[in-house]
């Protein structure tokens, strides 16, 4: 009996506090892109709207404003700023004081933003039969909510399906890498997979879908580390299936 | 004696008025103009099939007119829509065609010359001159230039034989071979000569009773920079 209330003693706070946050398995939710670009000579205009729909009571909204500029044939450079709605951080692990337990804040209706620079090298492939096109795109992006400064790398690989009078459509396939500067544990805090389509119904617009399997890392902040003497690492994995329409304004 | 003089500057005369006609239409479809450069004219008129052509004359067609050529050498044009050209030579054994705008299919008569002969066809443009050996292909000039000094793109491919290009400018020398391609941009560098694959969907039909002799795969495929397209 003794031994059991003396077993029941040491467990119980770890049970109650749980300050650990749990793994992730989001399953396939739905998601949305809209796209709007401009182009004049060499500069291209663009305007995204993404939404994915409600992962664990979280529903990502991105609003980005942008510009890109051909320097070369095969290399082209932007500026983008994003606002955004439902991010979360490793810093939204809260000791929430009613109910006094752990929790992940409720960020849907939190806007961050967010400034970026990317660079965007292209090139043709020639030995493989078609048109391929091989891109490598990084993305340097700083977030001025909470100061994290992210490097996303994006290799991709797409076909182009040519028409009598052009493409068709394209076939794509990404990976998208994030790699945090100033936070986190973790070499790459994010990835993503990336397999899609999009159609082109005409110069001005082009509906797609894609699928995408993604797997986030969390570990403790500071605080948390202070607080508890205690570290984790605790993932999110889940699927998205997309759609995208873009639209060209001429 | 009198007689045989005349008789003798008759024959000449006749002569010179049979052997000037470098061409003749063979097929019409459209509008179809001519300028007639012997007879010193400033403009343009329409003709129809059967009509003849000189040395120096331009042909052009309008949008959406078809144009076939036979040249008195015996190699044939296939003039696409809004394009023109003008007949520098059209003699047998020696044929000269420069391409001004638009599109051309060309079947030249084939010869019984050797691979060491001097090409017996050549297809010019501003920028670029073909020399041909007994073969049919394909070029289109001028579609992209919107600034008057812009120099234009060219786009030639070969379906049978074999084409040699030189550039006008810079005297580099390419011979494309049948099922390839080559593009020279703005009048600068030849491309390496491979497969295009618009190319194969290309009309290469120059007889009214084998089927229809419109071409419709588009040039603007070709134009299609994938490099500069962004749906992400």
């Amino acid at each position: 009996m003794t031994k059991f209330f003396l077993l029941f003693l040491f467990t119980f706070p770890v049970i109650a506090d749980h300050h650990v946050p749990d793994n992730i398995e989001a399953g396939t939710n739905a998601a949305a892109t809209i796209r709007v670009h401009h182009k004049k000579n060499k500069v291209l205009y663009h305007f995204d709207y993404e939404q994915t729909d409600k992962i664990n009571n979280r529903v990502d909204k991105r609003y980005t404003l942008g510009v890109r500029y051909r320097f070369m044939k095969n290399f082209k450079a932007g500026l983008y700023y994003s606002l955004r709605y439902g991010q979360r951080h490793d810093e939204d692990w809260i000791s929430g004081p009613n109910p006094p337990h752990w929790i992940w804040i409720d960020t849907s209706k939190r806007s961050e933003n967010f400034v970026g620079l990317e660079l965007i090298p292209r090139f043709l492939v020639h030995f493989l039969p078609g048109t391929w096109v091989g891109e490598t795109r990084v993305k340097i992006e700083r977030n001025f909510f909470n100061d994290n400064n992210t490097v996303k790398l994006k290799p991709g690989l797409t076909y182009f399906w040519m028409g009598d009078s052009g493409p068709f459509m394209n076939l794509f396939a990404q990976a998208e890498l994030y790699i945090p500067l100033n936070y986190g544990e973790e070499t790459i805090y994010e990835k993503w997979f990336y397999l899609g389509a999009l159609y082109h119904y005409s110069k001005i617009f082009k509906p797609g879908i894609f699928f995408s399997v993604y797997e986030k890392v969390w570990t403790q902040t500071e605080a948390f580390k202070t607080l508890k003497n205690d570290t984790y690492k605790n993932t999110e994995k889940g699927n998205l299936v997309g759609i995208t329409l873009n639209f060209r304004i001429p | 004696m009198r007689t045989a003089v005349f008789i003798f500057f008759l024959f000449v005369l006749f002569n010179n008025f049979s052997s000037a006609s470098e061409g003749k239409l063979i097929y019409a479809k459209g509008v179809v103009q001519v300028l007639d450069k012997k007879k010193n004219k400033k403009m343009f008129q329409r003709i129809k099939k059967g009509a003849t052509f000189n040395a120096g004359d331009i042909i052009r067609t309008k949008k959406g007119a078809l144009a076939i050529l036979e040249l008195a050498g015996g190699s044939k044009l296939k003039l696409n829509s809004a394009s023109a050209v003008t007949i520098k030579k059209a003699k047998k054994n020696d044929e000269e065609v420069r391409l001004n705008r638009g599109s051309v299919f060309i079947n030249v008569f084939k010869s019984k010359l050797n691979k060491k002969t001097k090409p017996r066809f050549r297809l010019k443009t501003k920028t670029v001159s073909m020399g041909v050996r007994g073969t049919s292909f394909f070029a289109s000039f001028g579609e992209k230039a919107k600034k008057k000094k812009q120099r234009r793109d060219l786009w030639m491919c070969v379906n049978t034989g074999l084409v040699e290009v030189t550039s006008n400018k810079s005297k580099q020398k390419v011979s494309v071979k049948a099922g390839e391609g080559i593009k020279v941009e703005k009048g600068n560098k030849i491309s390496e000569p491979k497969p295009l694959e618009w190319t194969k969907k290309l009309n290469w039909n120059m007889e009214e009773s084998k089927g229809d002799l419109v071409n419709k795969a588009s040039i603007e495929s070709a134009y299609t920079d994938v490099l500069d397209e962004d749906y992400d």
